[in-house]
């Protein structure tokens, strides 16, 4: 932990107003941190007036019992600052937030949002230099907001936060906002969808996932979740959650894209950057070499995809044997959706079930699925829960129950075709494959 | 046998001195097991009496007296004997009818009394039975074991045959139940055809005609984990025999070495033509076994919820990819404390220069060399690949590297030879057109192998 706490903070300065309230965030952090603090300077002619300048304003920051040394590196500012947190294992740059307006931001970019996007390490862009100074004095918690989605580097962001908790009290609300007419399809929830907001069940199940993530970085305590649905802008979005949290800063990942696929995706991070009225952070999304081992989680939320039909529940026992103790398995079987029968054909009443025998049905299947459920599964502390759809596109619903279920993983059985002398995939087992980024456990039929 | 406590005991009669040894020991068991005994005669020439009420009575008296003489005599025994006259010109088809409605525990009947070539243009009843029937049959050829056993004078000496299909699961499981209203001695048998076995394994060596010890390693272990599951592991002795013949005449000369009183056996009751496709293991021990034979339909088991899996043995097989790397933590997740974590790289074998090169030995040495280099930075890659939270979950890992070209069919092998119970892999998504194709090595496995597999999908984004 001594190796964490050397790590210094560094703060690039122009010297100009908001590089100064910067600079005094970076010092009560600094502080709090217990880390060293470099100031550095990039300047094209490095004068002896630049130097002088420095001087001044590392006299003040020492005033202020910040720990710290300072340096003038000739180059652009962003490189310059990328470059002094690769070479010194930063923990976080500290730049103030752009002063210049639109059109020349356009032309020329802000070096807080190249900075940003390059850095290896957290930056924290400053509008606001006040609440970390009240902070810091220990007047009041610090009011964090940190954007969520359900990627890893939102988890990166989560962390980061974690961090931040640990040295000073921080009152931290987490968002998420969504795409309704995306996730609304994801989970499967069909029907009309509003113009602001979530349907109630999409709503539902989007807070229950985020707080879910959310508790398993940060705990439960302390955090409250805000989702929000809605058809604009995610950053937009994100900007006025955070104002309605009266949020001091926002955090959030960012992905750093680079060239091309740049220009496919919109960047929150970036939007952010632009707009927000706080201190924003952005954490660099954990890239392929700077990947930490992955934690092991164990599987609490199993879903098991069973055709009672056709005997098939021999998947069942695998969906409880993956899942660990004190999880959830979730049993689902897929029935043929009621059809309105068309009055004009004839004599197509007469074999047609009717809603109630429709309804009958589906509670007999939860029976069955119910009995699937192995002896040993409440001695494990494993509940279970059944759901029966109408589907006609099987492996996609199977998919969305499991969006909805929030299923660590899905254990599916296949089938083997008598006289093949392979076995083939089933239709709906390598649909389900293909179409859902969850772990998917094949199970085979027992050899006869 | 507790949870068939109502259930009677079925055993069919025709009076004659084997059909006397059936009835006693279908009387022993069920004073063993607390069970009532429902003893049964079909009468075939029904028909023949139809006309007159007066001739039927008089044909069917000295049955009924019979039956009853014969119902007094097992009670005597202590058996609780309830007594059945059938009418039937088809006296298996009558017990198979009954048996349908009572769901008796077990049938018991005595062994074929026809000549061969009855048999062979007939059937016997007591095969029959054991093709159509749900529940389980005793085939009797000698009762004085069964009775020597419920005075408890001896323990009983039971012979089953197991495989690792699902239909050896219905056998364990009887004879597990049988232990638990009795002491038995028990053997459990598999035999193997050493060819097959050396291919599914990936075993190198040349034997013919017995096992390798890999492979006789390997089916002992598997053995011994399925008969801890379905029959408990003590007190039982196991045999694994390699197999160039019939499988029926295998396991009837081991069951004599072993002097079993009885064999019991699996049956998938195949019916109608798939019974011509395979030789029946079953039926040919039911005709030739010199003991008593239990036949026990596949079917009897599936009424039961099956058992949580044990999750102990896990492969994870990675190409070092992200995306393969990304499966090596959820291999551990599946594993809970105790249990082991195989990760597995397979690679093309050592490249041996052409024998025509220059220098072929020094070459040669170069090439072992270089390869002998290349397979120890690839186990500690794999070694590195191992998350520290294994050891905090009281998991082991071991890594190994597999020379084989084919990748799929080195991780199927290396499945079965590890007894991992679930294969755990990464599968490419690819980006764009192809994002939705699966990868190819994972679908290969899953083609070839019958074990659960993990497949684990790169994250969005």
């Amino acid at each position: 932990m001594n190796n964490t706490n050397s790590k210094p903070i560094i703060c690039g300065t122009d010297f100009s107003e908001p590089a100064r309230a910067a600079a005094d965030a970076a010092v009560t952090l600094a502080t709090r941190f217990g880390a060293p603090l470099r100031l550095v300077h990039a300047s094209e002619n490095t004068g002896s007036h630049t130097h002088e300048q420095l001087k001044t304003e590392s006299l003040r920051l020492r005033d202020a019992g910040a720990h710290l040394t300072s340096e003038v590196v000739e180059g652009d500012a962003d490189e310059v600052l990328v470059h002094a947190a690769k070479k010194h294992e930063a923990r976080l740059i500290v730049v103030s937030s752009l002063g210049r307006r639109a059109p020349a931001r356009w032309l020329i970019g802000s070096v807080a949002e190249r900075t940003a996007e390059s850095a290896p390490v957290p930056t924290l862009v400053v509008r606001d230099a006040a609440p970390f100074q009240a902070w810091a004095r220990g007047e009041r918690a610090l009011k964090v907001f940190v954007g969520t989605d359900f990627t890893a580097s939102s988890d990166a962001a989560l962390r980061w936060v974690a961090e931040l908790q640990k040295i000073g009290p921080c009152e931290v609300t987490a968002g998420y906002a969504d795409w309704t007419p995306e996730e609304a399809s994801r989970l499967g929830v069909h029907g009309a969808i509003k113009l602001v907001g979530n349907p109630l069940l999409v709503q539902r199940i989007l807070e229950r996932d985020v707080k879910a993530k959310v508790a398993a970085v940060l705990g439960e305590e302390n955090v409250s979740v805000v989702v929000q649905g809605g058809w604009g802008r995610t950053d937009a979005q994100l900007i006025g959650m955070a104002a309605e949290a009266q949020a001091d800063i926002i955090v959030v990942g960012t992905h750093q894209r680079h060239g091309f696929s740049r220009l496919g995706e919109v960047s929150v991070s970036r939007g952010l950057l632009h707009r927000a009225p706080m201190s924003v952070v952005c954490v660099p999304a954990p890239t392929a070499e700077r990947m930490e081992v992955p934690r092991v989680h164990e599987f609490r939320r199993v879903l098991v995809a069973v055709d009672l039909n056709e005997k098939y529940g021999f998947a069942a026992p695998y969906g409880y044997g993956i899942c660990g103790p004190g999880g959830t398995v979730c049993l689902v079987h897929v029935v043929v959706p009621f059809r309105l029968p068309n009055p004009m054909i004839g004599g197509y009443y007469q074999d047609f079930p009717t809603e109630k025998e429709h309804f009958d049905e589906v509670a007999q299947f939860e029976a069955r699925l119910r009995a699937l459920a192995p002896h040993e599964a409440e001695a494990r502390g494993i509940t279970t829960e059944v759901e029966v759809i109408d589907s006609r596109e099987i492996a996609q619903d199977i998919c969305a129950v499991a969006e909805r279920f929030n299923a660590d993983a899905i254990c599916i059985g296949s089938h083997t075709r008598p006289g093949l002398g392979a076995k083939v995939l089933g239709s709906v087992s390598l649909g389900v494959l293909q179409q859902s980024r969850r772990p998917v456990l094949v199970v085979w039929p027992p050899m006869e | 046998m507790n949870t068939h406590e109502t259930k009677p005991i079925l055993c069919g009669t025709d009076f004659s001195e084997n059909a006397t040894q059936a009835a006693n020991a279908a009387a022993a068991l069920a004073v063993r097991a607390g069970q009532p005994l429902l003893l049964v005669h079909v009468a075939d020439e029904f028909g023949g009496h139809a006309g007159s009420k007066e001739s039927l009575a008089a044909f069917l008296r000295p049955l009924r007296k019979h039956l009853r003489a014969e119902a007094a005599r097992l009670r005597q025994a202590g058996a609780e004997v309830e007594v059945k006259l059938l009418d039937g010109s088809v006296p298996e088809k009558a017990i198979e009818e009954l048996a349908g409605t009572q769901r008796p525990s077990l049938v018991v009947v005595s062994s074929v009394s026809k000549s061969a070539f009855d048999r062979w243009t007939l059937g016997s009843v007591s095969e029959h039975l054991a093709q159509s029937v749900a529940s389980p049959t005793l085939v009797v050829r000698d009762a004085a074991p069964f009775e020597a056993w419920a005075r408890g004078e001896r323990a009983l000496k039971v012979f089953v045959a197991a495989d690792f299909t699902s239909v050896s699961e219905a056998p364990l499981c009887w004879v597990a139940a049988l232990r638990r209203i009795g002491p038995c001695e028990v053997t459990v048998a598999h035999v193997d055809r050493p060819q097959e076995e050396r291919e599914r394994l990936g075993d190198g060596s040349f034997t013919f005609t017995e096992n390798s010890p890999l492979v006789q390693r390997v089916l002992e272990r598997d053995l011994k984990k399925k008969v801890r599951a379905l029959l408990g592991g003590e007190r039982v002795s196991m045999v694994v025999e390699p197999l160039v013949n019939r499988a029926d005449a295998r396991l009837i000369e081991l069951a004599t070495q072993a002097q079993a009183d009885v064999i019991v056996i699996g049956t998938r009751q195949r019916q109608g033509l798939s019974r011509f496709g395979e030789h029946s293991v079953s039926r040919g021990i039911l005709r030739h076994a010199p003991m008593n034979v239990v036949c026990v339909p596949a079917s009897a088991r599936a009424e039961e919820a099956t058992p949580i899996p044990k999750i102990q043995r896990v492969l994870v097989a990675t190409d070092f990819s992200e995306i393969g790397n990304r499966a090596v933590p959820y291999a551990f997740s599946l594993v809970p404390k105790g249990g082991t974590v195989f990760l597995v790289h397979t690679t093309p074998s050592m490249p041996v220069p052409g024998l025509l090169a220059l220098n072929v030995t020094g070459k040669m040495k170069a090439s072992r060399a270089e390869h002998a280099t290349r397979l120890r930075e690839t186990s500690a890659q794999l070694q590195a690949l191992i998350p520290r939270a294994a050891a905090e979950r009281g998991v082991a890992s071991e890594v190994k590297v597999i020379e084989n070209a084919d990748p799929a069919n080195a991780i199927c092998q290396a499945a079965r030879r590890l007894g991992a119970e679930v294969i755990c892999l990464g599968s490419h998504g690819r980006s764009g057109l192809s994002a939705t194709l699966l990868g190819s090595v994972a679908q290969a496995v899953m083609a070839q192998c019958r074990r659960p597999v993990l497949v684990v999908r790169p994250p969005a984004a």
